[in-house]
């Protein structure tokens, strides 16, 4: 049966912030359709909105700081797929380095529906992360949102534009295999061949792995074939079996490019 | 005279920091310019606690010492302290012998910063169990030991050796209610190295509000 499609933005609620002016602003989840299809994915897009000048963190949050934490209500049969964030920025407060977003940061979220069509299937969010400025606060907040059962779920163009625009860390398209060699320092090897880079930032995305300070000591080139000596943190306790990341490229001036990878590549 | 007695000297008029050389034979003779490692010495120290009393790293040579960074305001030491972890944690270990120092990095003006006033103040508040609470607004011993974020845990041995380094447990983003279900490698440290067992876990990357040198 196709139902009427009903979708309701609920404003977010702030909370547990002694701010009238909380540094968190809000949370809001606008799904990238009308309607969803029974038994499909779902990709919403999870805004965050911070007071001007406040950071909060990515799921590595680097020297300081911690991940956010994503508690979703969700109707029967539904799971969460994937959240993805945008490539980090690196921020140093008092000399420590964290990685995380100022001002804003727009996350992707899939959620596999189940095959059961709901009439008003809601969707709940509740938000808990550390915001940062000179201190730093606890704060959480919520979103929900209903969405209806369709055939033919319509997109949502504005919403799709705005994802666009964010460039998610894609897989690395290297044609030669992507490694790493583990000594004194890690070398990440891997081919790229867009001649506007001429560096890299590297965010490990897990903690305790590599040093967050000085992440990239050195990066080598021959032709589109690459190498980024990265330095070991002095938390890491065994060799891993993996290393995981974000590639950042920069260009000749050091300003980020448009475009960011996925690095997951066995540790030699 | 060295330049690290004249420190000393000058430093002990203050109620701050004294960075001293170790009187120690068996430890090194200046350790103001090493930096913390795990499986080293640990470097010594001397810092005024809230007491006006000087409390240094050497003189508990032959005891098991904790050192616990501390910013009273940072909500991540809050919820360790608001749902009674940390002074559990602190009576458990000061019970068993252990040294447990509290050291604040937070420079003057900046979050956390606490005079010794303030420290007897906010100690009683949360009823605090450790040994001793040492004022760093310097940040001298806090940048000794290269400590990154409140809290932030190191354990030493009787031998004066680093033996953990890194956070209080594994769950960077647990809820107040969720704390004490977590692995704390603090506890887990000192159960293990005084037992005479090696350690599962010697260092881990810390986590929580970055120290406000």
């Amino acid at each position: 049966m196709i139902v009427p499609i009903a979708l309701l933005l609920a404003g977010s609620q702030p909370m547990s912030s002694p701010f009238d002016d909380p540094p968190l602003k809000s949370v809001q989840l606008t799904p990238l359709t009308r309607g969803y299809e029974p038994g499909k994915l779902l990709t919403l897009a999870v805004k965050i909105t911070l007071k001007s000048g406040w950071h909060t963190y990515w799921i590595n949050p680097g020297d300081s700081g911690m991940p956010p934490k994503l508690n979703w209500t969700l109707p029967t049969g539904w799971r969460v797929k994937s959240v993805v964030w945008p490539a980090p920025h690196r921020i140093t407060a008092d000399g420590i380095v964290s990685f995380g977003y100022e001002d804003e940061v727009l996350a992707k979220a899939e959620l596999m529906t189940s095959t059961n069509p709901l009439e008003e299937a809601k969707i709940g969010l509740e938000l808990s992360a550390l915001v940062c400025q000179q201190q730093c606060l606890p704060a959480s907040t919520s979103a929900v949102v209903t969405i209806s059962a369709t055939e033919s779920p319509q997109v949502d163009g504005e919403e799709v534009k705005a994802l666009e625009a964010v460039h998610y860390p894609q897989p690395l398209k290297s044609s030669t295999p992507i490694n790493v060699q583990w000594g004194k320092e890690a070398l990440l090897s891997f081919s790229y061949e867009n001649s506007s880079a001429t560096q890299f930032e590297f965010y490990p995305s897990a903690a305790g792995v590599l040093n967050h300070e000085k992440t990239v000591t050195k990066t080598t080139h021959s032709g589109t074939q690459w190498g980024l000596h990265l330095a070991i943190s002095s938390y890491l306790d065994s060799k891993p079996k993996r290393l995981t990341g974000v590639l950042v490229p920069l260009d000749d001036k050091g300003k980020r490019m448009d475009v960011s990878f996925l690095i997951d590549a066995p540790i030699k | 005279m060295t330049l690290i007695s004249t420190m000393a000297i000058a430093a002990s008029t203050l109620v701050g920091v004294a960075v001293v050389a170790s009187q120690d034979p068996n430890m090194p003779t200046d350790t103001s310019d090493m930096k913390a490692q795990i499986n080293h010495h640990a470097p010594d120290f001397t810092l005024k606690d809230m007491k006006g009393v000087d409390q240094s790293l050497g003189q508990y040579k032959g005891k098991w010492v904790v050192l616990e960074w501390n910013n009273k305001d940072c909500p991540i030491v809050q919820r360790h302290y608001n749902s009674g972890n940390m002074q559990e944690l602190q009576d458990w270990a000061v019970k068993k012998g252990v040294v447990w120092l509290t050291i604040c990095s937070s420079a003057s003006g900046k979050q956390g910063y606490v005079d010794a006033s303030g420290a007897m103040a906010s100690t009683e508040d949360v009823k605090w169990k450790g040994t001793a609470y040492l004022l760093d607004p310097e940040g001298k011993v806090g940048k000794m030991y290269d400590a990154k974020t409140t809290p932030e845990m190191f354990v030493i041995n009787p031998d004066g050796m680093l033996i953990y380094m890194g956070a209080i447990d594994d769950k960077p983003n647990a809820g107040t209610n969720e704390v004490k279900n977590s692995r704390n490698y603090v506890r887990e440290a000192l159960d293990l190295a005084m037992a005479g067992k090696p350690l599962k876990m010697k260092v881990s990357q810390p986590y929580g509000c970055n120290v406000k040198y």
